[in-house]
């Protein structure tokens, strides 16, 4: 089926491409570049890449309440669908409006729950993501057995070794520090610049138009 | 986006209102191949599927009851042109499916360029000429008119019909079509079948003489107007009929197949004999897979399943069950083999391969049958072989070889247009890649289960999805298109290529998958008894639970080990390892952070960035820490901000733990800043509007107009990216330092923007340690008042930290009130406890939680150094020799340069340095002699470590042992003479000694762990 | 920013704008051969078995969003979302499509409906099937109501796909409990590395933003493939020079 070009799918395009060259030449340009700048400049793209930013930015936060509404939305229709487990979308929304309540009636109380509460909660799923990592390296070569998962089980075992703080591992430090200065280093920024590239290349695509996945 | 995967299927092949209906017997064949999507009506999909694509029932034997259903609709010749639109100015009528059907064309009008379009012609007219043109046929025949006599010339199909070229060639007006008139009423611009014409039975595509394959199967892609051509015909379905779009050489199909450019010798070598492209597709037992997009193939399937309905997503196109050694996969294989055997096909290359032939075991059709494809393909040769030869494709799955079809000797053919590399282009373009099979060919070799086997609700699923639109209407936005002229969005999928295939060497079966195939085989052995067939197939479809309710022991164990191993130093037991050193290096990053906050002044506003979250709080609180409680300690105000909401309660919760602090005075809780790098770029230039008031929205009462208002600026940060944000975004607009506390797993990374925007770096818990020690060291200073400027100095007579402090002494005896009785201080053990203060002065009260306060209710400073805004030492005490005629000496004993500071502390700045051996003459030692107050060589006066001097009088040599120390400091145990430290000593990080030693022992256990689990598991493997 | 930096800036993205516009006309004409990558090939076989079994498949963003680095991964990522949705349009159940940042919501849901209205399939999509849970870059309250909702909703494999740090380890190892497939990949080196080893088909850095080349038939998206291996091999080429400039001007 051939669908016609429609106007709304042409503006927001057009919206991403403009909003798009006069983000990256507000930023991008500077006062150095001659003719360029000056035409940045005297065109007021800076202060328009600026706002926006700014309009960027208030956007995003706005959608906050959208994902509450989401989040809402998802616990109140499991309960109504009786889905498994529901019990814990119930207290979900109980707790959601009674922190809500606490902090209207006391600004103070938000602190309080967060403290004692959130970041407790995290704390204790960060102690467990420590058994969680210890396993996941204790077997991944009941996973995955090849030399790949060797070397990769060798890596982590030197990198730990090296950091005991013990006389005995000087060598093995020595040779940690080396793999973390080097190899990995090498890697890591190896990875890094691959996502950069890609990142870069699908930015350049949405510059100008070929990327177009966010329209109807 | 990309379009629907399975868009290639050629839909635009299919009827647009498909019935399987078989009311209409009559034998007119089904040229539902040649009509295009018509509207909107959801397609169904021919369930009798023949041809390359499935969709060529003209393929089919007429007089078997599988003929497909042909209505009115099927002749139909609006494929022909684009019934909704004009075509554009100068623009070449598009003919055919591929509108390339040159050779329909009037060759008279047979011209290079493309040839105008008169609207007022008759659509078939403007065909047949563009037809003949582009084929450059010269056949000496006037373009059709259906209104001369000329048009009797043509066979009775495409006469009547209207001259109006406004109006669609419809059913309607043309008389009912027979295909046996194709053939004896072939115009003079059509050859004539003769008797020559090669047997259906012994009918091969060898014998097809490719030199002659119409435009139609070898589309030029250079050309523009292709695309146009389907844009405006198919829209968003262009995709589709790209499959044939040329590709490589620029010829069609070809494209797919052409061994230039998609295959080298060795991938030829490894090819099984039915070779590549179509071959292997058709090829039950091909080496190759198929990607799996590339569903043109997908219902080519073997006899045996063409009764059945596919999905459009199921695979029958060629292997049989006999073939195959793996049933259907249930569920995803497991990745449960070694990546390094991810690339082996070898359980392929069992598979044997069945001989394909081009003769047909079958009846041969009827000669007189009707084959489009074969006779429009045959035209143009001049041999005498055009036939319209019925095939059976029940054979012509097992029979034809695509390979001599689609060989390379298309290349020969390529159009004088052929599109050809780029000069930008290097040649090794196409071939990107490693030269592997690049289809999702695991998927392929399922076999599809038989219908039988679905149940119910699989069964509706299929049936709801031959309804579907299988097709993506992307959109064709031409005003887009023209910007960048000749993009589409077409393109066929990868080719079948030959190698290995990169996913298991060999299928592992679950068991569950293993219980499934015995339990088709069971349905099998039950053919005849149905209740065991029902409750089999019940069986089978039932899905498999999923939660395992049974106790993992392997992670029990894991993590009670752990547990233990991080609990046990913390009562005293495996306190394994050395403590970090209780100084940084000198001019080391961590000293430079260190010394970044210690030239703060009192009323300075520092701009701390809290940018981590709970899963590093454990590292990086403790950093968070040292750093606020000096920021403190020197009387700057912190201004808490992050991107992250957590880090800004985190950071604010330390910041509260410090007494004595007023908020919105003392310190700003400035907020969360959204957005993350775009939200700190605009911080940066609306730092007013985001500091004028604080997390809970009060006002802060700051007037800040830049960042250059601060006097340094802190973060730490748990990624390297919030890190990299502050670096890249932050310290280039401003010329204030940035240091850094970062955690552990960061730090490797973070080093490249030392000394390119981070001033100076802590890392993680080891050296928060050692900051806190040096904290314990400091003296406060007095915090201004609100009117108070950042150039005022605090008095000297009370150095007190904050008015509670003083209030409210709980002083125990000071240390060293008879300072002249206090032994000299032996060096520290490792397992010294960690309660004592450095410079012995009394401590604090217990109301500071987080600060080693050294405050003194009376001060009577007897030294007041000069040029210091930092309050003096204690009262100093005269050296222990009497005699003034004596002078002490003493040998600087150190690894390495080792500072002299204004003051006995190391809070105190250096004011110098001195070279290890270097000999001082040493003045005066404060009252619990640990701090010598020297004169260098150069006049140089100032306070060093007692530990690091070596007296020339023996008896003043504080080492019993007679151990050099260096400079990797180990903190000194308490004077014995000294009262114990207060019980309720504040410490900066409560159990740090203890918490070290269960990161040591934790880390040596985990090891070990890990370690002996994977030896285990390898060894158990390899058994 | 100095003059230098914003020269190199301005030539960096009209190179990789003209590498893009040549490499997307080749990619129309010739056919580029892809490695083979096993996530991607076992894309259908997930679908498939979500469709057989009637549960929904888990994707997931992770804390990808559109205001930062990220914002260009969430659009790589929501092209292989939109694939695999299109693929399991024809089964019962919709896949659930999770993220940590509500700027991602929208364009979540969006993806979702497009996927299923190209199938003409819209009546099987609801917008509960995309859900936000709180909050932000590594956050365990996300990773332990992923965890949950594993077992909850049922789920069939998970595709982690995004940006992940060390929390990824808490979702796979849930998913490794229930015996979940799983595909994963991250633009954090932690999560990456988490995704290899816990993950059955890992990706590796750049490649979720070929799943348009591997998944789809789109010429562009071959020629972005196209793009970013030319411009690997010019950056290939620019250190090795400034390797080569650098060591001798210090010999």
């Amino acid at each position: 089926m051939r669908r016609s070009t429609n106007f709304w799918s042409i503006l927001s395009v057009a919206i991403t491409i403009s909003a798009g060259i006069i983000t990256v030449l507000g930023l991008l340009v500077g006062d150095q570049l001659g003719l360029l700048s000056t035409l940045v400049t005297g065109l007021g793209i800076r202060t328009q890449a600026t706002i926006l930013l700014r309009i960027a930015a208030i956007t995003i936060a706005l959608t906050l309440f959208i994902g509450i509404l989401n989040l809402l939305a998802v616990h109140v229709e499991r309960i109504v669908t009786r889905r498994s487990n529901a019990f814990y979308s119930v207290a979900l929304i109980l707790s959601f409006f009674l922190v809500i309540g606490m902090y209207v009636v006391q600004r103070a109380s938000g602190f309080v729950i967060l403290q004692n509460l959130q970041i407790s909660i995290e704390s204790a799923l960060a102690a467990l993501l420590l058994f969680a990592l210890v396993y996941g390296a204790a077997t991944i070569t009941r996973r995955r057995r090849s030399l790949t998962s060797i070397w990769f089980v060798g890596v982590v075992l030197i990198v730990l070794i090296g950091a005991i703080p013990l006389g005995e591992f000087a060598v093995v430090t020595q040779v940690r520090d080396w793999l973390l200065t080097v190899p990995v280093n090498a890697g890591a920024r190896g990875i890094l610049l691959g996502i950069a590239l890609a990142t870069l290349v699908a930015g350049v695509r949405v510059l100008i138009g070929l990327e177009r996945s966010y329209r109807e | 986006m990309g379009n629907d995967f399975d868009n290639d299927d050629l839909s635009w092949l299919r009827r647009p209102n498909d019935q399987d209906d078989d009311s209409n017997q009559d034998e007119q064949p089904d040229l539902d191949w040649l009509i295009g999507d018509q509207g909107n009506a959801p397609k169904q999909r021919d369930e009798k599927r023949l041809g390359v694509t499935g969709e060529l029932p003209w393929l089919r034997d007429r007089d078997s009851d599988d003929q497909g259903v042909t209505s009115e609709e099927d002749l139909n010749f609006d494929w022909m042109s684009d019934p909704t639109s004009e075509p554009k100015q100068g623009e070449q009528r598009r003919l055919g499916v591929t509108g390339q059907l040159n050779w329909l064309q009037d060759p008279t009008e047979a011209t290079e360029e493309a040839p105008q379009v008169n609207a007022r012609k008759s659509a078939i007219e403007e065909q047949i000429e563009a037809a003949e043109r582009a084929a450059g046929v010269n056949r000496n025949i006037e373009t059709p008119n259906f209104d001369d006599e000329e048009t009797s010339a043509l066979p009775s199909w495409l006469q009547g019909a209207e001259a109006d070229p406004e109006d669609d060639l419809t059913l309607d007006d043309a008389p009912e079509f027979n295909f046996e008139d194709l053939v004896s009423e072939n115009p003079d611009w059509l050859p004539t079948p003769t008797a020559t014409n090669t047997p259906v039975e012994s009918f091969n595509f060898d014998d097809l003489d490719v030199a002659e394959t119409p435009d139609w199967l070898r589309v030029d892609r250079a050309s523009t107007d292709d695309d146009d051509f389907f844009n405006d015909l198919f829209g968003d379905q262009a995709d589709e009929v790209d499959l044939f779009a040329g590709q490589s050489s620029g010829t069609g199909l070809t494209g797919l197949l052409n061994a230039d450019d998609v295959l080298d010798e060795s991938d030829e070598a490894a090819l099984a004999p039915s070779g590549t492209g179509l071959t292997g597709l058709l090829n039950p037992d091909a080496s190759t897979e198929l990607d799996s997009d590339f569903d043109l193939f997908k219902d080519f399937g073997d006899p045996a399943s063409e009764d059945e309905e596919p999905s459009f997503d199921d695979f029958d196109w060629s292997f049989s069950e006999d073939q195959l050694e793996t049933p259907s996969p249930v569920q995803p294989v497991r990745s449960s083999s070694s990546m390094d055997e991810l690339d082996d096909l070898g359980w392929l290359e069992s598979l044997e391969a069945a001989p394909v032939t081009a003769s047909s075991s079958k009846t041969p059709p009827k000669a007189d049958s009707i084959d489009v494809d074969s006779f429009l393909a045959s035209l143009g040769t001049g041999s005498g072989n055009e036939i319209i030869p019925q095939v059976d494709f029940d054979d012509l799955a097992n029979t034809i070889d695509f390979e001599d079809l689609f060989n390379d000797d298309f290349d020969q053919l390529q159009s004088p247009q052929e599109e050809t590399p780029l000069p930008l282009a290097p040649d090794w373009l196409a071939n990107v890649s490693v030269g592997e099979v690049s289809a999702s060919a695991i998927v392929r070799k399922q076999q599809d289960r038989p219908l039988e086997d679905l149940s119910d609700r699989l069964l509706a699923l299929r049936e709801e999805g031959l309804n579907l639109n299988p097709t993506e209407t992307v959109e064709n936005d031409l005003a887009l298109a023209n910007l960048i002229p000749d993009l589409t969005d077409a393109l066929p999928p990868a080719p079948i290529q030959p190698g290995t295939l990169s996913i298991t060497n060999q299928l592992k079966l679950t068991p569950e998958q293993i219980k499934n195939a015995q339990l088709l085989a069971g349905i099998a052995s039950l053919a005849g008894d149905a209740i065991g067939v029902e409750a089999l197939r019940e069986s089978v479809a039932k899905p498999r639970p999923r939660l395992r309710l049974q106790l993992k022991i392997g992670r029990l164990l894991i993590a009670v080990v752990v547990l233990i191993a991080v609990i046990l130093p913390f009562f005293g037991i495996g306190q394994i390892g050395e403590l970090p050193p209780g100084l940084f290096p000198t001019n080391s990053p961590e000293q430079r952070v260190f010394d970044q906050i210690d030239r703060l002044q009192p009323g300075q506003l520092v701009l701390f960035a809290a940018e981590y979250g709970a899963t590093s709080a454990g590292d990086l609180n403790t950093v968070s820490d040292v750093l606020l409680n000096h920021i403190v300690l020197r009387g700057a105000r912190p201004v808490i901000v992050s991107t992250n909401p957590i880090g800004v309660l985190l950071a604010s919760e330390r910041v509260t733990r410090i007494t004595g602090l007023t908020p919105n005075t003392d310190y700003y809780i400035g907020g969360y800043i959204a957005g993350e790098s775009i939200g700190l770029r605009d911080f940066s230039e609306n730092l007013r509007q985001l500091t004028s008031n604080d997390l809970q929205g009060q006002s802060t009462g700051l007037a800040l107009n830049s960042l250059d208002d601060f006097a340094l600026i802190v973060v730490v940060a748990e990624r390297l990216e919030s890190a990299r944000n502050w670096a890249e975004q932050i310290a280039p607009i401003t010329n204030v330092p940035i240091t850094m506390g970062i955690s552990y797993s960061a730090s490797p990374l973070i080093m490249p923007y030392l000394n390119a925007g981070i001033d100076g770096v802590i890392i993680g818990y080891e050296d928060a340690f050692t900051y806190s020690v040096l904290l314990e060291g400091l003296e406060g200073v007095d915090r201004p008042t609100e009117e108070a400027t950042a150039s005022e100095t605090p008095t000297v007579e009370t150095p007190i930290l904050a008015t509670p402090i003083v209030e409210t002494p709980t002083l125990a005896t000071p240390i060293a009130e008879t300072p002249t009785a206090t032994p000299i201080p032996t060096l520290a053990s490792p397992t010294a406890q960690p309660t004592t203060i450095a410079t012995g002065e009394s401590i604090a009260t217990a109301t500071v939680d987080a600060i080693i306060i050294i405050a003194t209710e009376e001060v009577t400073p007897t030294l007041t150094p000069e040029n210091t805004v930092i309050p003096p030492s204690p009262t100093p005490i005269p050296p222990t020799p009497t005699d003034a005629a004596t002078e002490t000496f003493a040998r600087v004993n150190a690894s390495q340069a080792v500072n002299v500071r204004e003051g006995a502390g190391l809070g105190f700045r250096p004011v110098g340095s001195v070279q290890p051996g270097e000999r001082v003459l040493v003045l005066e030692a404060n009252s619990d002699q640990t701090w010598y107050r020297v004169r260098l060589a150069n006049d140089l006066e100032g306070w060093i470590l007692g530990t690091l001097l070596d007296f020339e009088d023996d008896s003043t040599n504080w080492d019993d042992e007679g151990q050099t120390v260096y400079i990797s400091f180990i903190r000194q145990s308490p004077p014995t003479s000294t009262p114990a430290p207060i019980a309720s000593a504040p410490e900066l990080i409560p159990y740090r000694e203890e918490r070290w030693y269960a990161m040591t022992l934790g880390i040596s256990v985990i090891v070990l762990i890990i370690a002996v689990v994977n030896i285990f598991n390898l060894i158990r493997r390899g058994r | 920013m100095d003059a230098t930096t914003q020269v190199l800036g301005l030539l960096v993205i009209v190179l990789a704008l003209s590498v893009t516009m040549i490499t997307t006309q080749i990619a129309r004409r010739r056919r580029a051969l892809l490695r083979p990558i096993p996530a991607y090939q076992m894309i259908p076989e997930f679908v498939g078995f979500a469709i057989e079994s009637n549960r929904p498949l888990q994707l997931s963003f992770g804390s990808a969003e559109l205001t930062g680095p990220s914002t260009l991964l969430s659009l790589a990522s929501a092209e292989l979302f939109y694939q695999i949705a299109q693929r399991n349009a024809v089964g019962d159940v919709a896949p659930l499509i999770t993220m940590s940042n509500t700027s991602l919501l929208p364009f979540g849901q969006d993806t979702l409906r497009r996927a299923y209205q190209s199938r003409g399939r819209i009546d099987r999509f609801r917008n509960t099937n995309v859900r936000w849970y709180p909050a932000g870059a590594r956050s365990l309250t996300y990773a332990a109501a992923i965890a949950s909702i594993m077992g909850d909703d049922r789920v069939s494999a998970n595709v982690f796909a995004g940006r992940f740090g060390p929390e990824l380890a808490l979702m796979m190892e849930a998913g490794l409990r229930r015996d979940l497939p799983s595909i994963a990949v991250s633009d954090q080196l932690e999560g990456q590395a988490i995704a290899f080893v816990f993950a059955d088909y890992p990706l590796i850095g750049e490649e979720i933003f070929q799943a348009g080349a591997y998944l789809s038939d789109s010429a562009s998206q071959m020629g972005q493939t196209i793009t970013i291996d030319l411009l690997r091999w010019v950056l290939i080429a620019a250190l090795l020079i400034l390797m080569g400039l650098s060591l001798l001007n210090g010999v």
